[in-house]
């Protein structure tokens, strides 16, 4: 060995080699545009989703109203089920599963034929979210987050899943908009590129996954008081699914036939009145410390 | 050098200039995190996470200039992050055995050939035993030829912190290495010294 090398320089030569051999994979850079563009794109999807219900035209209304309540793997894109409820699609697609070291990872699974899919119905009362209730919900968080936006949604039987629309404030008939749909209302406000989501329902349903709506409990779940209500932590996988878009690129249905990138959602969530809420992390980026001023923002405000 | 143009490109939402950042830094920001994470699935996860962390925020970066000081932030904390998560994991491998695989040092006989793999092997082996916070500092210092004051503002720490950990974390290659090898081939600079604040 060459006595005049020195430590440094070993250390440097040992950390250097292999570099060379090593081949950059440029799909990683294709895959985070795309989670950009998708990510992007969501956002406008809401809004248009939120023009589209401002203007009142029911029939594009049909579209579904994603709520974190039901279906929260659908909140994330805006998909609708009642569209992927009636394709018959024969083909592998990715379902998330838990592996024995807690990840959740994406594996393919064959698509199940919509007819053989149970719809997992909800049992409980379904009531309306009072109006006094929504004139209390706050316009800012804790942390600088503030009022974008409200969707408003009901319970529908048939496909077991949410609808409804969204409303801007100041803009559209919000009493129609209510009247039609009033069984739980998501606010949306942002920070930066943050968005904390707020939802309130009269129905406690359960986190569902997949299309075959496995029910999960959540992980590190942990139990504490804000003020004096008993609230749950809790974090979810959420997983995002490239996107189609329409030729107008104002609305797409996620393909479940690509993998998904799975990113944890933490969420915070309690009962006051009769009724249940939940906040929740829209982009997968805050942690609990973040979220409970929210959620005592909004606590405060209710009482 | 990074040229800030692309990196205004970038924040004109020119797709094409989000290639060619990925194309100018991917490589680097590839084998910094696959020296800090041991494995190069990992590795790719972290580089394309941090990517798109960058894509996302890439706006709000004011200079250019320090993007790799900026970018490296990402990278590192990205790498701090799932790196966590994969210790919960049972089955961690050995380091890659690639570097028998090598082809470079053409010009060395077998001998030095041996050796000098036996070497970056004992290094490298204990570099990926050092903590994480060491280990980026070494893997910043030496791989990436930052100074203590950028390794400070891309681990967040202060500069006394960084030359501390890079004191320490050199004590432990130089043990390491001491193990393996006779003393008189290993010279270690002490510390604080001249070599230590070389990229300075």
């Amino acid at each position: 060995m060459n006595k005049n090398r020195t430590f440094d320089v070993l250390v440097k030569k040992a950390l250097s080699e292999g570099e060379d051999n090593i081949r950059l994979n440029l799909k990683l850079a294709s895959e985070a545009k795309l989670r950009l563009m998708s990510d992007e794109k969501r956002n406008i999807t809401i809004m248009n989703r939120i023009n589209i219900f401002s203007e009142f035209n029911f029939k594009k209304a049909a579209v579904v109203f994603c709520s974190i309540i039901f279906m929260m793997i659908f909140s994330f894109t805006f998909i609708s089920p009642v569209r992927a409820v009636g394709k018959k699609v024969k083909t592998m697609i990715y379902d998330i599963v838990k592996g024995k070291d807690g990840e959740y990872v994406p594996v393919q699974v064959p698509a199940v034929e919509p007819e053989e899919r149970e719809i997992l119905s909800y049992e409980g009362n379904v009531t309306a979210v009072s109006k006094d209730v929504i004139l209390k919900i706050p316009a800012n968080l804790a942390g600088g987050y503030t009022f974008s936006h409200q969707g408003f949604g009901r319970y529908d039987a048939e496909t077991g899943s949410h609808i409804g629309g969204g409303s801007k404030p100041g803009e559209g008939n919000w009493e129609d908009l209510y009247n039609k749909f009033n069984q739980n209302v998501s606010t949306f406000y942002h920070k930066n590129n943050s968005v904390i989501v707020l939802t309130i329902s009269c129905m406690d349903s359960p986190f569902v996954l997949n299309s075959r709506y496995e029910i999960i409990d959540g992980d590190n779940k942990e139990d504490f008081f804000i003020n004096t209500i008993q609230a749950e932590y809790a974090e979810y996988p959420a997983a995002r699914y490239p996107i189609n878009w329409d030729a107008d690129h104002k609305a797409g249905d996620e393909d479940r036939t690509r993998k998904p990138t799975i990113r944890m959602m933490h969420t915070i969530k309690w009962e006051y009145n009769g009724l249940y809420y939940k906040v929740y992390d829209f982009n997968c980026d805050l942690d609990q410390e973040e979220l409970k001023p929210a959620a005592e923002s909004v606590i405060e405000s209710m009482m | 050098m990074i040229d800030t143009e692309i990196i205004l490109r970038c924040q004109n939402d020119d797709p094409a200039a989000y290639d060619e950042l990925y194309k100018a830094f991917g490589k680097k920001a590839l084998w910094t995190a696959y020296l800090l994470a041991g494995r190069m699935s990992i590795a790719e996860d972290i580089v394309q996470e941090a990517f798109f962390q960058c894509f996302r925020n890439i706006k709000r970066l004011k200079k250019p200039e320090l993007f790799h000081i900026w970018f490296n932030r990402i990278l590192i904390r990205t790498c701090w992050h799932m790196m966590k998560r994969e210790m919960k994991k049972t089955v961690v491998p050995p380091e890659a055995e690639f570097l028998s695989e090598l082809n470079g040092n053409g010009d060395m006989n077998l001998h030095e050939k041996v050796e000098s793999n036996q070497i970056n092997s004992v290094i490298r082996k204990a570099v990926k035993r050092l903590k994480p916070s060491m280990r980026s500092t070494i893997v910043l210092f030496y791989y990436n030829d930052f100074t203590i004051s950028e390794i400070a503002r891309v681990t967040g720490c202060l500069q006394g912190t960084v030359k501390s950990r890079l004191h320490y974390a050199k004590r432990i290659l130089e043990k390491e290495l001491k193990k393996h090898f006779s003393d008189k081939h290993i010279t270690v600079p002490g510390f604080p010294g001249k070599e230590c604040l070389e990229n300075e």
